[in-house]
């Protein structure tokens, strides 16, 4: 049952195509290469393709078994940081990835962690993501994508208490890291964004887990990992959760004033700023809400020179790469929704409507 | 192997830790020092002012006055879990200072630990760098040459819940724990909004993977905190805590909360008896701490004549902590 179109593969046999949709010109794909004098970017390549942990994939740390969050990570850090040399290794790489990630995908569509940690499906919008962007594996993608729609964060008025004690929504479901808990910013955010690459932008799960995330928006700016108050005072803002709900709110196209406060927030919190994976992921949402700050190129080579190396460096690399590149927002906001709502069958419609 | 959905069946309800001991009641007491009458275990406690101090030379003689030496140590690898729950550099004091994280690792090292490595996995914050960043501990462990271990994003193992205090068949924990020989809690001195203080047991959260758990880890919310505490402690079985109260948090802790100096150092190898101690210096009732008066008896201490007392005294260095003005926290000072 193929319920979701062939999406355009943003790489195919033409340089990627992020170039024919007019996201990035031709010259700005080519990393600069001097065999004598590498570019951080290409050292970070280099390093990251040379600590995969197995054939198929990367782990956390350089020993372990691959896992799905770090290998969908690497995968598109190399695919948007090639150049027209390493094209063809970079897609053998993502391809050998993308098809084991689609060996470990349970039959119900979740994708776990790893081959050996069985649960507990947060990773599964990593995995839409990667295939969307290889346009690959359309009937693992169709499970997972259904999967998906399936979960929801637990919701519910639990009374006046609770509604004292905590100062947001509870009635709104996103989704959990956890299947059986509540809905956090940061797996809502990915769902969005695995969702609207999948085509289902428009679904109501979409939007309710952008309502969620707009309700979760600090009063002053930025997310936390998940409340926004409790027992009356606002919890602090932290990058990587007001950065994947910055995406999520780009993909969806919504210019809103928590928007602005959090690409305010992340601004202001930028310059002290060096662990690469807060700053990847900030660099990639301000990107995306065309709030790039000068001086981002430095901070990320400063950010690669620290963790360079390091034992646990997988994510870091790849974040890295990631904000380095202008094209990198699309190959996770991008959608192509018109074309999805034409293939959604009747049962899927079904479900549809019970949300 | 376990999709950890399946596992959670039981919803939590608010504030389940105080709710706890509220449904204890006033027998918990009689009731629990009678459970652990056969139970004992030193605490010792020891002033120390300032971060500055000699802090390698209290806990030195802190840890020979529980009975321990260099032949304890001498070449185990031993685990260091801080409390590191999320990143602020304006607020210190939710994370376990990085001067008390060196001194003890030094202390190890001088008696001939075969390996000394700091382990967390930040509760609140899935870039456990950024949290390191922003503690100050990064650094420290730069320049002491220490390792780190996120316990968040290491290999897992799963291993059978045998404390069944909540309703999960199984706990995953990091491998890292594995290849330890002794496990140090060194949680910082604070009250918690949920389950009334946080200190060497509630610490243990921190070593659960947010991989497998999330960030927070709300598996262990909805399974209740206060039994998943039990679980966690019995499955870990930590060899040692010493608890940071030389700048301690108050009022709406573990995040939120506002500095208070205690200027104290807590510790002890028996984690409740330790805990106990600590809610007394906070001016607290540990029988009104739900996950307390579970853990008497079970594992360990925590009536005040079980616990053998050293160094300071209780008396000498308590001091009245806020705790949140809510009906629900009011009676861990009855």
């Amino acid at each position: 049952m193929a319920i979701f179109p062939r999406i355009e593969p943003l790489l195919g046999s033409d340089l990627y195509c992020l170039q024919k949709r007019g996201t990035v010109s031709p010259a700005s794909t080519v990393v600069e290469t001097d065999s004598l004098n590498p570019s951080w970017q290409e050292q970070a390549r280099r390093e990251l393709a040379g600590i995969k942990s197995s054939r198929c994939g990367w782990s956390y740390g350089r020993r372990g078994a691959p896992c799905v969050e770090p290998t969908v990570l690497a995968c598109l850090a190399l695919l948007v940081s090639g150049n027209e040399e390493s094209r063809g290794d970079d897609l053998a790489h993502s391809r050998r990835a993308a098809d084991w990630v689609a060996a470990i995908q349970h039959p119900d569509g979740l994708l776990p962690i790893s081959q050996v940690v069985e649960g507990p499906g947060w990773t599964t919008p990593f995995a839409i993501l990667l295939w969307c962007t290889l346009a690959v594996h359309d009937s693992a993608r169709a499970r997972a994508v259904l999967w998906l729609l399936s979960l929801a964060g637990n919701t519910g008025d639990r009374g006046a208490e609770a509604r004292a004690v905590v100062g947001h929504d509870q009635t709104l479901a996103g989704w959990p890291w956890v299947e059986g808990t509540h809905s956090w910013v940061e797996p809502t955010a990915m769902s969005i964004l695995a969702l609207g690459r999948a085509g289902l932008g428009n679904h109501p799960r979409v939007a309710k887990g952008t309502r969620m995330i707009l309700d979760r928006a600090l009063p002053h700016g930025g997310w936390n990992c998940g409340n926004k108050t409790v027992f009356g005072r606002e919890l602090r803002p932290q990058p990587v959760p007001t950065a994947v709900s910055l995406l999520a709110l780009a993909a969806q196209g919504i210019r809103s004033p928590a928007a602005t406060r959090g690409v305010d927030y992340l601004q202001r919190a930028l310059p002290g700023l060096r662990a690469p994976i807060s700053l990847g992921w900030s660099l990639l949402a301000l990107r995306a809400h065309q709030a790039m700050p000068p001086g981002a190129d430095t901070a990320l080579e400063r950010a690669f020179s620290d963790c360079a190396g390091r034992l646990d460096s997988v994510r870091s690399l790849a974040l890295l790469l990631l904000a380095s590149r202008q094209e990198s927002p699309s190959l996770l906001t991008s959608s192509d929704s018109s074309q999805a709502q034409r293939h959604l069958t009747t049962k899927d419609m079904q479900r549809e409507s019970s949300w | 192997m376990n999709r950890l959905g399946e596992l959670v069946i039981k919803r939590r309800s608010f504030l389940t830790g105080v709710g706890g001991a509220l449904a204890t009641g006033l027998g918990a007491k009689h009731l629990c020092d009678w459970n652990e009458w056969s139970l004992r275990a030193p605490v010792f406690v020891a002033k120390a002012s300032s971060y500055e101090v000699d802090l390698e030379t209290i806990i030195k003689n802190g840890l020979m006055e529980l009975g321990q030496s260099p032949a304890w140590v001498k070449g185990k690898a031993v685990l260091l879990k801080p409390n590191l729950v999320e990143a602020s550099d304006r607020a210190p004091h939710i994370n376990t200072h990085p001067a008390v994280v060196r001194a003890v690792a030094e202390v190890f090292r001088s008696w001939g630990a075969g390996s000394v490595v700091v382990a967390e996995g930040p509760g609140h914050c899935s870039d456990t760098q950024l949290v390191l960043d922003e503690s100050g501990l990064g650094p420290t462990l730069r320049e002491s040459n220490l390792e780190f271990v996120d316990l968040n994003h290491d290999d897992v193992v799963f291993v059978s819940n045998r404390l069944r205090q909540t309703a999960l068949a199984q706990l995953a924990l990091p491998a890292t724990l594995k290849h330890a020989d002794l496990i140090v809690s060194l949680p910082k001195m604070k009250t918690h909004h949920w389950v009334g203080v946080t200190l060497s047991l509630k610490n243990l959260f921190g070593v659960m993977p947010g991989i497998v758990y999330g960030w927070p880890k709300n598996v262990l919310h909805f399974a209740g905190i206060g039994p998943s505490i039990l679980d966690i402690a019995a499955a870990v079985r930590p060899h040692l805590a010493i608890v940071d109260g030389i700048i301690a948090m108050e009022g709406d802790g573990p995040i939120m909360g506002t500095a208070k100096h205690a200027g104290v150092l807590v510790m002890g190898t028996n984690l409740p008896a330790v805990d106990a101690t600590c809610v007394r210096i906070m001016g607290l009732n540990p029988w009104r701490v739900g996950y307390l008066v579970g853990a008497s008896g079970r594992l360990g201490p925590v009536s005040e004549r079980h616990i053998d007392q050293r160094g300071e005294p209780i008396a000498s260095v308590a001091s009245r902590f806020e705790i949140l003005n809510h009906p629900s926290l009011a009676i861990l000072r009855s």
